[in-house]
């Protein structure tokens, strides 16, 4: 998983080196954009360590292509994140000339959305029983039902199954009630 | 295939692992297609498995950013406990003297090695207030057809890579001469060149063109402020502070820095 462009290769790699170079290269000049958009610089800080994260997300798949300067990639994802999170913090629009800085602004808003949709499948997962917590947690560490039904003191791998698409439906129709989950769609 | 509600997990899972036939594929697809509640089912599954085999990534990234910043934090909160022990009217202790002095040492070097240069080459307040934002042709889309050349152009310019984006300045002007963007952009180019007379013929002539937005004269001001001269710069700062134009409010803070 290695990228041309330094910067990606950086946070596709956890290079501490390079990901405190983005910090500072970047982090200041963010802090300037968004704070004419009225954030401030702990809030600049958070669309930042989101951003990067967004980054992260697309950089990681198989297709993802740099179309753009990394930082024009920055800027651009950074302006939608404020855009959504002032929507939602202060309830008001921001104002964003030319937003984002990329022709796919629709990409970009769909991974933020996607990201938020992450989170709140982590949220909605703490809220189900024990027992499914932990059989999701086996299942996605690629445990084999032989072995989650051992662990969860089941009979049958066939019973470890069944309880499997139990707790599924549980989570998902938890994920489909709640009201965020339509908003972030 | 008979989907119901007690097998639909069961189906989707097949689907996701690649476990069904070509016959099956086909229409579970077709389900999919036609089926909005299933769709949403098999997004949130899909997702979730995305989601958990992104987490490790995502952790480890926010725990270097949260290093990072806390060693930055720490760093800053450091700074002015060092500057204070080197009172000559406190009793310090040796040993907090002898930090005091290295570090000042440290701060001289850093002056004198990094930072001096710099401020030579720049003026302090050019450098601290010229916050140059980058190029956006291709969202707005470009008024040249060329999309080699506007992408060369804005990458270069965006990369701070002056020397290299001037050329696709000029050649994009010629196509399109009263691009506001780009012309804005050839009188930073110029600026970032120090070729200050150019640079303010530039700015000239997006004056000229009378546009709605005084962002030229922003920047004319950094320009003069780069050159030192700051009566130059004051006058248009001060103008863009009583129109409440482009950057009303940084001309403000920038004019109260000459007071």
């Amino acid at each position: 998983m290695k990228h041309s462009d330094p910067y990606i290769n950086a946070l596709l790699t956890n290079d501490q080196r390079g990901v405190k170079e983005i910090y500072d290269t970047y982090l200041p000049r963010l802090e300037a954009i968004l704070g004419k958009m009225g954030c401030s610089k702990d809030e600049a800080w958070e669309v930042f360590q989101e951003s990067l994260i967004v980054i992260l997300n697309k950089a990681q798949k198989p297709d993802f292509q740099l179309s753009s300067s990394f930082y024009t990639f920055l800027v651009s994802i950074a302006k939608f994140k404020w855009f959504n999170e002032s929507k939602k913090k202060h309830k008001k629009n921001v104002t964003i000339d030319a937003i984002g800085t990329l022709s796919d602004t629709d990409d970009i808003m769909e991974s933020l959305l996607k990201l938020e949709r992450f989170q709140l499948y982590q949220q909605k997962l703490k809220e189900l029983d024990p027992i499914c917590q932990k059989l999701f947690e086996l299942f996605f560490d690629k445990v084999s039902l032989r072995d989650i039904a051992v662990e969860l003191g089941l009979n049958t791998e066939n019973a470890a199954k069944q309880k499997k698409y139990k707790c599924q439906k549980k989570l998902i129709e938890k994920i489909k009630k709640d009201v965020i989950f339509k908003q972030l769609l | 295939m008979n989907l119901n509600e007690n097998n639909k997990y069961e189906i989707l899972d097949n689907y996701l692992s690649g476990g069904m036939s070509a016959e099956d594929l086909d229409k579970f697809r077709a389900f999919l297609q036609s089926d909005a509640d299933l769709a949403m089912d098999h997004q949130i599954v899909a997702e979730m498995k995305e989601a958990k085999e992104f987490a490790p990534l995502e952790s480890d990234l926010r725990a270097t950013l949260a290093s990072i910043k806390s060693d930055t934090s720490a760093t800053i909160e450091t700074s002015p406990q060092l500057t204070a022990t080197h009172n000559p009217t406190s009793k310090t202790s040796s040993t907090r003297f002898l930090y005091t002095a290295i570090a000042m040492a440290a701060s001289l070097l850093l002056l004198v090695g990094v930072f001096l240069p710099n401020m030579l080459e720049t003026g302090g307040s050019y450098d601290q207030y010229a916050m140059i934002e980058p190029l956006d042709l291709t969202t707005k889309g470009a008024a040249v057809n060329d999309l080699t050349l506007t992408k060369n152009l804005q990458e270069a310019y965006n990369a701070q890579d002056y020397n290299q984006a001037l050329p696709q300045i000029e050649a994009y002007l010629a196509v399109a001469p009263k691009d506001m963007d780009v012309l804005l952009a050839k009188g930073i180019t110029l600026m970032e060149l120090n070729k200050f007379e150019e640079a303010h013929a530039a700015f000239d002539y997006i004056k000229s063109l009378n546009p709605r937005v005084k962002k030229y004269q922003w920047f004319d001001a950094q320009c003069f402020l780069k050159q030192d001269k700051i009566a130059e710069a004051k006058s248009l700062l001060k103008d863009l502070v009583a129109t409440k134009a482009y950057n009303h409010k940084q001309a403000q803070e920038l004019l109260a820095t000459f007071e």
